[in-house]
């Protein structure tokens, strides 16, 4: 902790610290050279003038832009059906729809063709695997493991925090996404918002997935998620988490999926700013550890 | 709409909040916040850092309020969550090239905005030398001594025995003082009156102070 007081040392900041805080080995030796050496007084009084020091920072509150970004992720958190089911970690938006009541997703899943992804979203990418391993079942979850012939439907967890992603909150905010634990959801609770249907893609996503786009509205729809999940990882995938929220301050749908590089210990993370499609030159990637 | 719960005290908002009453988290998050802000303000150094690590904090607070303990004050639990977020936003950024701390210190004054003057500009050095010692002694020490919260709750917030805020407030003061004292030059003077007029001796060698990294982990539990 700190040097014993010989007569001709001088005591440290941190041993005058330790005795001012009563946690000194030796506060009695300690305090007799005080007593008697006008320099440690003199340093003492040092550590008394700067704890007064941080006494003049002004109370600042917070600043309005940042309180105004804060509950706006809170009323986003809340939701237009909030009903906060306690321990619960997000509000779902609506009834998630079984994969394979999508007509779009149905066509994926059962083969139609594997695409790959414009290269400047590709990292890691290892191409078009789509078969899961028995290794992916062990090490990667249920959920986790792309989608395959008698594979389990997932559901979605939809999320509509609000939050602003960069590149310093994007890892923890989309780690909360996938390992929150959304509550059931209840059937019978009434629909607000977004039209209950499934918002039925007019371009054509099964016959030529390549050339599909799908807007940030559109996205919103489960069925639709999966196209576009299938768009960015070049093949048929259970989306794990997404998130209505801001990418850098713009508008974003945040799309979780599992890693294009088969590491069951990382997500992939997709950003995307305006359409999900190919031809989309904004849409940003990120890898997260899990 | 929230004139009945401004009524309310924090727990009893916390639980009204988790039975599914909207506004009750709004209440806590008003009474709240400034506090949090500057705690965070404060630990991190940064006003970008702090609001991600806030935001995150009353994001995770209020998904998480049915797991709150109710033998904890609500201003604990809160402040726990936002320390939180904020060692976790430093650890996020740990492995990505940063500026070495020993720079960062030497040119304190270059960090301070130009245009900032008085006041603004002692604020901006003392939030460099927080940013300094490191979010966990800094913690510690704006718990304790700007916001005056006692040890023991400190030690709450923290998750860490009592001794160990003790002996993060006494480290984090240690190293304060030696890299603000060119901003009190005098008052150490009136603070403690030297016996007599001898010249100040140059400064001791201080094991700890040299090395930022000095004791931000060492205890941690």
């Amino acid at each position: 902790m700190s040097d014993g007081p010989a007569a001709a040392d001088h005591l440290s900041l941190d041993a005058l610290a330790e005795l001012q805080e009563g946690i000194a080995d030796d506060a009695a030796a300690l305090q007799r050279h005080l007593d008697s050496c006008p320099t440690c007084r003199k340093r003492a009084g040092q550590l008394h003038a700067s704890r007064a020091l941080l006494s003049t920072l002004p109370p600042d509150p917070m600043p309005a832009d940042v309180a105004a970004r804060i509950d706006a992720a809170l009323a986003a958190e809340r939701g237009p059906t909030a009903k906060f089911a306690g321990g619960g970690d997000i509000v779902p938006m609506r009834p998630r729809r079984p994969w394979w009541r999508s007509p779009n997703l149905a066509a994926a899943a059962a083969g139609v063709a594997v695409v790959g992804l414009a290269s400047a979203l590709v990292v890691g990418h290892l191409g078009g695997k789509s078969a899961p391993s028995a290794e992916d079942k062990s090490t990667g979850g249920n959920a986790a493991g792309p989608l395959a012939a008698g594979a389990k439907p997932g559901t979605v967890k939809q999320w509509q925090t609000g939050a602003n992603y960069t590149k310093a909150t994007q890892a923890g905010l989309v780690t909360g996404l996938v390992l929150g634990d959304p509550p059931p959801f209840s059937a019978n609770r009434p629909q607000t918002g977004a039209q209950a249907g499934p918002t039925t893609s007019t371009t054509g996503t099964s016959s030529s997935p390549e050339s599909a786009s799908y807007t940030q509205a559109q996205l919103r729809d489960v069925p639709t998620l999966f196209d576009c999940a299938r768009l960015l990882a070049g093949h048929p995938v259970q989306p794990l988490a997404v998130d209505y929220a801001r990418y850098d301050g713009t508008p974003a749908v945040i799309l979780v999926l599992p890693s294009l590089s088969k590491s069951s210990s990382e997500f992939d993370a997709y950003a995307i700013r305006s359409t999900c499609s190919n031809d989309a030159g904004d849409i940003v990637f990120f890898r997260v550890p899990r | 709409m929230t004139g009945a719960l401004a009524g309310l005290d924090d727990r009893e908002l916390l639980a009204r909040h988790a039975a599914g009453d909207r506004d009750a988290f709004g209440v806590i998050v008003e009474r709240h916040r400034d506090r949090l802000w500057r705690v965070a303000l404060r630990t991190l150094g940064d006003p970008e850092d702090a609001a991600d690590a806030v935001q995150d904090a009353l994001l995770s607070a209020y998904r998480a309020a049915g797991s709150f303990r109710g033998d904890a004050a609500v201003t604990t639990w809160l402040h726990r969550i936002t320390v939180n977020a904020c060692l976790d936003l430093v650890r996020r950024r740990t492995s990505r090239p940063s500026v070495p701390l020993e720079d960062e210190v030497e040119h304190a004054d270059d960090v301070a905005a130009p245009d900032v003057l008085g006041d603004r500009e002692t604020a901006t050095e003392i939030l460099a030398a927080l940013r300094q010692i490191g979010p966990e002694q800094a913690a510690a020490v704006v718990l304790v001594d700007v916001e005056g919260f006692p040890v023991a709750q400190v030690a709450e917030m923290l998750d860490v025995p009592v001794g160990t805020v003790k002996s993060r407030c006494a480290r984090g003061r240690a190293r304060l003082a030696a890299l603000l004292g060119h901003l009190s030059p005098t008052s150490a003077d009136t603070v403690t009156p030297p016996r007599d007029g001898n010249p100040p001796s140059p400064p001791p060698v201080e094991p700890g102070t040299g090395d930022p990294a000095a004791g931000t982990t060492e205890d941690l539990t």
